[in-house]
């Protein structure tokens, strides 16, 4: 019987190295989880010398390496592209040229344009049918671990893209028609219930409006903490300045629509970042090793006890890493990208790369 | 019926009249259910306070891995079940007797017991009782506890309560209620465990399905994808996880061919050309017919004299590798093949010179 509960985690967009589980290896995303979860553990006395592996089990789902392998096969394809586009322009432009110009601009960022390649074209493709196969490799390996660790004693924690991949994967395989004996394969909201869902960064909301599998918000999701939902501690986690949480915000009210005012009250935590570490404030790291966030989820995930004057002394630590000034120079990057409300997958991909381009400029004046 | 560990067990009299508890504790142990393993290594936390309840769980859990794994010959044991919630309310209520949690304990283990008794609903909803602490820190919940289903059922133990709230034993009641949690929640194991494996097993053969899809599936450019997604949305939204689409959809997608025609001179009638199929459907599994078949409306380009360079028409594309089609260039007839078709003659081609080689050695 193991002995310790066990994490999933789901990356989110960009490039990550997937684990080696025969040799017991992480991959990148497992270690990021794990430097920044030691880092956060190592401020408290009595957890001075503790690494977060002696407390729990990490599980990775990586699918950054089927997403490229796809962009691979493509990008074979694209020269292909650019042979039409010489004929095309070879036979005086008669043959559509536009629409071949355009099929071969898409295409010609492969490999030119590395943010495209590794970030964007994830979402692309999460966006498109092959989505569906990420969440059925996803169901499968969250269906092994509550096989193996009984469903009290997992949690998952989600970054970014990996919170719409959670969100569509939990709400298709959490059934409130759930028939053990029927030909979907499906858990029970009332006997598979894990013990936490962690969304940090959660985009779920807006990528919603483009693959339109179930809404975050709506009362009849099973994504949601307590009866007739998935888990039974649900955290939502986003840092005031990190801009993929602007557009089509997951953000529920106390008011009995999403989620019972009792269970908002009781199982529901919303945590919200405002210190600035790195730039980069959409990075997974730096919103592990805030106390904001270290605290409740070590104390769920292990029990982790602190008192008042460690927590105080931790926080402390970590404020004075912060980048002084950064908040208000972001802050002021940022307002001037235009990104609304709207929710389509377009706004999203234009905001990542403007995104880019203000912390690159700003990551040379800090 | 046989009394094992305190529990009537009602199947092995059915199967084992006359034998005695070691041969039906065997034959327990032969459906691989655990019976024989003591119970603190069949649980993920020992429960101090209650052991003989958790003993009970385990036993209860047996019997479904028992029941589970020989269907024809036993049902579930739902009875058994019924009988357990009513003996986990009643020792739950013994402990916490004269505590001030007393009454809202009471209540939660009468759902507990209520929702056990299921009589002949289906599915079994077998729930944890849980103690949680709140999400976030606060200053009036120290920890809260019930079981999750319809009715929401949490209640909560304050810090006040959780001071006063002690047992004849000196124990407070959050110890108390997370102790009562690790006793009772063995219970369904088992049956978890059964369904857990099904599920894996589902999902495999749609994991396995999918890896056919992108190892046998025609290649898709970015479009394609999107173009397949849009028409096809409706296969994905189906309300829970399938396997891949049965149809790809091309648009404006770009391949080398071989073009032939009798319209050039001899020596000129094979040349390599640009094809674009503007829209194209492609049964990548089982076609109409029962084989992997697609067709696409088609432009053809090639560079020579003789003929005009472009040409429209029709492509069929074979068992996702191979495309044979025409196209009508002004006055002429072409015909193309994909370089796929090229690979295979050449291939073809390879092992019937290793073949004649070989022949021609032993004569």
């Amino acid at each position: 019987m193991p002995n310790k509960p066990v994490v999933l985690l789901v990356h989110g967009m960009g490039s990550h190295t997937p684990p080696k589980v025969a040799k017991g290896k992480l991959g990148s995303f497992g270690e990021e989880f794990v430097a920044a979860s030691n880092k956060a553990l190592n401020r408290y006395p009595q957890h001075v010398d503790d690494k977060i592996t002696d407390h729990l089990e990490i599980v990775e789902f990586n699918y950054d390496e089927f997403f490229d392998e796809i962009r691979k096969k493509m990008q074979e394809n694209a020269g292909m592209s650019a042979r039409v586009e010489a004929v095309a322009n070879l036979a005086g432009g008669n043959f559509a040229a536009g629409l071949v110009g355009k099929l071969v601009a898409w295409e010609a960022r492969f490999g030119d344009d590395e943010f495209f390649y590794t970030h964007v074209l994830d979402v692309i493709f999460y966006s498109t049918f092959i989505g569906g196969k990420i969440r059925v490799d996803l169901a499968l390996a969250l269906t092994k671990l509550i096989e193996e660790f009984g469903n009290k004693r997992v949690h998952i924690v989600a970054h970014s893209l990996g919170t719409a991949v959670v969100f569509d994967t939990l709400n298709l395989m959490y059934r409130s028609e759930h028939d053990p004996n029927d030909v979907i394969p499906d858990l029970s909201v009332v006997n598979d219930q894990f013990e936490s869902l962690w969304m940090v960064a959660n985009v779920s909301s807006l990528l919603n409006f483009v693959a339109r599998l179930g809404d975050p918000l709506n009362s009849d999701t099973t994504v949601k903490p307590g009866a007739g939902g998935c888990t039974k501690t649900f955290y939502n986690v986003r840092h005031k300045l990190d801009p993929f949480t602007w557009p089509g915000r997951f953000n529920p009210e106390n008011d009995g629509d999403w989620i019972s005012t009792r269970a908002y009250k009781l199982r529901y935590g919303s945590i919200v970042n405002d210190l600035v570490i790195d730039a980069n404030t959409h990075s997974f790291a730096q919103y592990i090793e805030d106390p904001n966030v270290a605290v409740p989820l070590f104390k769920r995930l292990f029990k982790f006890k602190a008192t008042d004057n460690q927590r105080r002394a931790a926080e402390e630590d970590h404020a004075s890493q912060s980048i002084q000034g950064a908040f208000s120079l972001l802050k002021e990057e940022f307002a001037d990208l235009e990104i609304t409300d709207t929710g389509s997958i377009d706004e999203f991909l234009t905001a990542a790369e403007n995104i880019r381009a203000a912390i690159d400029g700003i990551a040379n004046n800090l | 019926m046989r009394k094992i560990n305190g529990v009537w067990v009602f199947l092995l009299c059915a199967s084992a009249s006359g034998q005695n508890g070691h041969e039906a504790a065997k034959e327990m142990g032969a459906f691989g259910c655990n019976s024989n393993v003591p119970v603190t290594e069949q649980v993920f936390e020992v429960s101090r306070h209650f052991s003989g309840l958790q003993q009970e769980a385990v036993n209860i859990s047996t019997l479904f891995c028992m029941a589970l794994n020989n269907p024809i010959e036993a049902e579930l044991p739902v009875q058994e079940l019924a009988e357990f919630g009513l003996i986990a309310e009643s020792r739950a209520m013994q402990r916490f007797s004269g505590t001030s949690e007393q009454q809202d304990i009471a209540e939660a283990m009468r759902l507990f017991a209520a929702t056990l008794d299921s009589g002949d609903a289906f599915p079994l909803e077998m729930p944890d009782f849980d103690v949680v602490e709140p999400a976030i820190e606060q200053d009036d919940v120290v920890v809260f506890y019930g079981i999750s289903v319809e009715v929401e059922n949490d209640h909560v133990v304050s810090p006040d309560d959780d001071d006063t709230c002690i047992d004849v034993n000196h124990v407070s009641c959050s110890e108390l209620l997370f102790d009562l949690s690790y006793a009772i929640n063995p219970y369904k194991r088992s049956y978890q465990i059964h369904n857990a494996k099904k599920v894996e097993k589902q999902l495999t053969e749609l994991h396995d399905d999918w890896n056919r899809f992108f190892e046998n599936a025609r290649s898709m450019t970015t479009l394609d994808l999107i173009v397949t997604s849009v028409i096809e949305g409706d296969h994905m939204r189906r309300g829970f996880l399938v396997g891949p689409v049965k149809r790809q959809w091309f648009v404006l997608h770009p391949n080398v061919i071989l073009q032939y025609t009798e319209a050039v001179t001899e020596g000129d009638r094979f040349k390599a050309g640009l094809s674009i199929e503007w829209l194209g459907v492609n049964y990548w599994d089982d076609g109409p017919f029962g084989v992997p078949i697609g067709a696409s409306i088609t432009t053809v380009y090639s560079d020579r004299a003789g003929i005009d360079q472009v040409g429209h028409g029709v492509t069929l594309h074979f068992d996702n590798r191979f495309s044979v089609g025409w196209t009508r260039n002004g006055d002429d007839d072409a015909f193309h093949v994909s370089a796929d078709i090229l690979r295979l003659f050449k291939d073809k081609q390879t092992e019937f010179k290793k073949y004649k080689a070989r022949v021609m050695k032993l004569k």
